[in-house]
């Protein structure tokens, strides 16, 4: 797709301020907390710590907080902002549904209910820490809801449809959050339930920088990996005889980028919990802005996914003094409002 | 409708640059050339079938095709047109039978180069995508591209003389969601130029198109003067704009053949249950009359020898 609406000039032009802003937000973001740290010192702590610069030149404790408290969680909700606005868009274009995210195919149920069966049940496994338990937990319940998802929607001859998948994955999700009500219901208390809870919202509090061990390489291998089908997602733009007409695998393609997000968003729920609204409305918001081909959409998505979750997780964190908000209800209240705007603009010009 | 009907279309008729497996020459795809060298008939289906769920939809119809042509693919509601048009382009697999074009098996072919031999024009393309013409003309380059998206000049010459061929230059900049049937029809024909096929198939491209737009687009499928195979509704129009004609009948090839020698009276009595007035004037036209007796008219197989014997040597024919 060439639309000269949105030349190549515009896409660059978006590209390099979103790529601006990330940097620039991240900076400031590490020195915002109940230690401030100036965006000098910050400057003078990641160059350091990266080789770019000799000497002491900062404190032990700006070093202390910037790099080992808040560069993980930074890190982390980068690497998921990304993460969930890249399967967003690419289950938009898969499916041909707009109100299509990541958490379609049932994953964010299933992995609550993982969750929920460590949280509340209070299984454990010897030498593992409650909170690893909980992501193996989360994330084996996310590839159970997919497992089940993919048997429901798969046709006798391999074809996985959009409208049955879509159907499948609602028919799961439901399953396992009727499952999750009822561990609460019965075997959970107080804290159980708020625990439960909060965790269903998201949250970026008590990552460990090994997290970001496994999600930085990972999200550098999915955007890359994905960026490889931006041109076959192209050909979907009119569904899957107009795809197959134009030389692309359909149900191959399909197979490999619904288990593929899949795999990633159970992932990131494992790590953080579901937290919504960004893969929904980020790629709808970068079309917008740079048009819908996927050379564009899927890299810029990418920038805004980041930018979204690391103000979401910074207001999280900063705007109730002693206490975090639940993640989920910050890019709720950050991504519908500017969904609306754009949305508007567009119907006024339309 | 005037007589010259088929060629008073202004399209320019100059032919989209190749862009790749191209010998430099006719624009044919370098296989494509070699086979034609080779005197393989351009389009053949043999003994094709497909069913959907255990129910046939397409039994044992064989049929050659010839090259710059347009061939109309004709018949009643459910009687396996576009199955037929799908098979032929690759798009599905039968069940049993081999289509070739040029010689080649479409369904071995790897599916880039298919796409860049056969283009397919659907019947109601839709999208939730906010697209502009020239964004639905550039998923013609698809086949070409390779995997990576970067590093590939848009080849925008290739797009700007789609667009002129097919009379929809002016409204490259207009959003999908505001063109009319015709000019979505015109734009996905743009696109299907784009990819450079040899075979160009139409799947009932007039479909809720008023009488003018009708007769304007097929004016332009005729004046591109490539192969090409369409699904048609109206009789009158494809005894007008189609050089030969494949009729089917619940699954099976009733006949087939030059359109002057397939449309006969008899034959749109027993196929279509319908009685019509079949006239060479000025054009071959088929007029309505009202509806047929089917049992009253002479089964098609009594009449099967006379049709196929009258095709052109090029085309060859079975009636099942």
């Amino acid at each position: 797709m060439t639309p000269r609406r949105h030349g190549s000039a515009a896409r660059l032009t978006v590209g390099v301020a979103l790529l601006g802003l990330l940097l620039g937000s991240a900076v400031l973001v590490l020195g915002v907390g109940s230690v401030p740290v100036s965006p000098g010192d910050t400057v003078a702590v990641v160059a350091r710590r990266l080789g770019l610069i000799d000497g002491p030149g900062v404190t032990r404790i700006a070093d202390e907080i910037v790099w080992q408290m808040r560069m993980p969680r930074v890190v982390l909700a980068v690497c998921v902002g990304i993460l969930l606005s890249q399967c967003g868009a690419v289950l938009q274009s898969l499916t041909g549904n707009d109100l299509a995210d990541p958490y379609l195919l049932g994953i964010s149920s299933g992995a609550a209910a993982g969750a929920v069966a460590v949280l509340v049940l209070g299984w454990t496994v010897p030498g593992l820490s409650t909170n690893l338990v909980l992501s193996v937990g989360a994330f084996v319940g996310g590839l159970v809801a997919l497992g089940l998802v993919l048997a429901l929607a798969t046709g006798r001859s391999g074809t996985l449809p959009p409208g049955r998948t879509i159907l499948a994955g609602v028919a799961i999700g439901q399953v396992a959050a009727a499952f999750t009500s009822c561990v609460v219901m019965v075997f959970g208390d107080r804290d159980g339930a708020r625990q439960v809870l909060r965790w269903t919202m998201g949250s970026f509090s008590g990552v460990r920088a090994a997290d970001t061990l496994l999600l930085g390489p990972l999200t550098v291998v999915a955007v890359v990996g994905l960026l490889g089908f931006a041109t076959r997602l192209d050909a979907f733009a009119f569904g899957d005889v107009s795809a197959s007409s134009l030389g692309v695998h359909t149900e191959r393609v399909r197979w490999v980028l619904l288990t593929g997000c899949a795999l990633l968003t159970a992932a990131t729920v494992a790590l953080v919990g579901p937290i919504g609204f960004v893969g929904l409305t980020v790629p709808h918001v970068v079309r917008l802005l740079v048009g819908p081909s996927h050379r564009a959409v899927l890299p810029l998505s990418a920038l805004a996914g980041g930018l979204l979750m690391l103000w979401a997780d910074t207001l999280a964190r900063t705007l109730s003094p002693g206490q975090e908000l639940p993640v989920g209800v910050v890019t709720a209240a950050v991504g519908t409002p500017a969904l609306v705007i754009l949305l508007r603009r567009q119907a006024v010009r339309s | 409708m005037t007589a010259d009907l088929p060629h008073t279309s202004g399209v320019h008729n100059s032919p989209i640059p190749p862009l790749r497996h191209t010998n430099g020459v006719s624009g044919m795809p370098s296989a494509a050339v070699a086979s034609a060298r080779s005197g393989e008939p351009f389009l053949t289906a043999e003994r094709l079938s497909w069913a959907a769920g255990g129910t046939p939809v397409l039994d044992d119809v064989t049929c050659t095709l010839r090259p710059d042509v347009v061939t109309g693919v004709v018949g009643p509601n459910g009687s396996g047109k576009t199955t037929l048009l799908h098979l032929l382009g690759g798009l599905r697999r039968p069940a049993y039978g081999t289509v070739r074009l040029r010689g080649e098996d479409v369904h071995r072919m790897p599916s880039r180069e298919r796409a860049q031999r056969v283009a397919l024009v659907e019947q109601h393309p839709s999208t939730t995508l906010d697209l502009t013409v020239r964004d639905v003309v550039a998923l013609g380059l698809v086949p070409h591209r390779g995997r990576w998206p970067f590093g590939v000049p848009v080849d925008d010459a290739r797009l700007d003389d789609a667009m002129r061929r097919v009379e929809m230059d002016a409204l490259e900049d207009r959003s999908w969601a505001t063109l009319s049937g015709g000019e979505r029809q015109r734009a996905h024909l743009a696109r299907a130029l784009v990819q450079g096929p040899e075979l160009l198939l139409l799947d009932e491209p007039t479909n809720h198109l008023d009488v003018r737009h009708q007769l304007s687009f097929l004016s332009t499928i005729v004046a591109l003067g490539m192969s090409t195979v369409v699904v048609l509704h109206d009789l009158d129009l494809a005894a007008a704009f189609c050089d030969d004609l494949v009729v089917l009948d619940g699954g099976r090839l009733a006949a087939h053949g030059p359109a002057e020698d397939v449309l006969t009276s008899d034959l749109v009595a027993q196929v279509f249950g319908v009685a019509a007035r079949v006239e060479h004037t000025d054009r071959l036209r088929v007029t309505w009359q009202g509806l047929a007796d089917r049992d009253a008219t002479p089964r098609l197989e009594d009449r099967s020898t006379a049709r196929t014997s009258s095709a052109s040597p090029t085309v060859s024919g079975s009636v099942s």
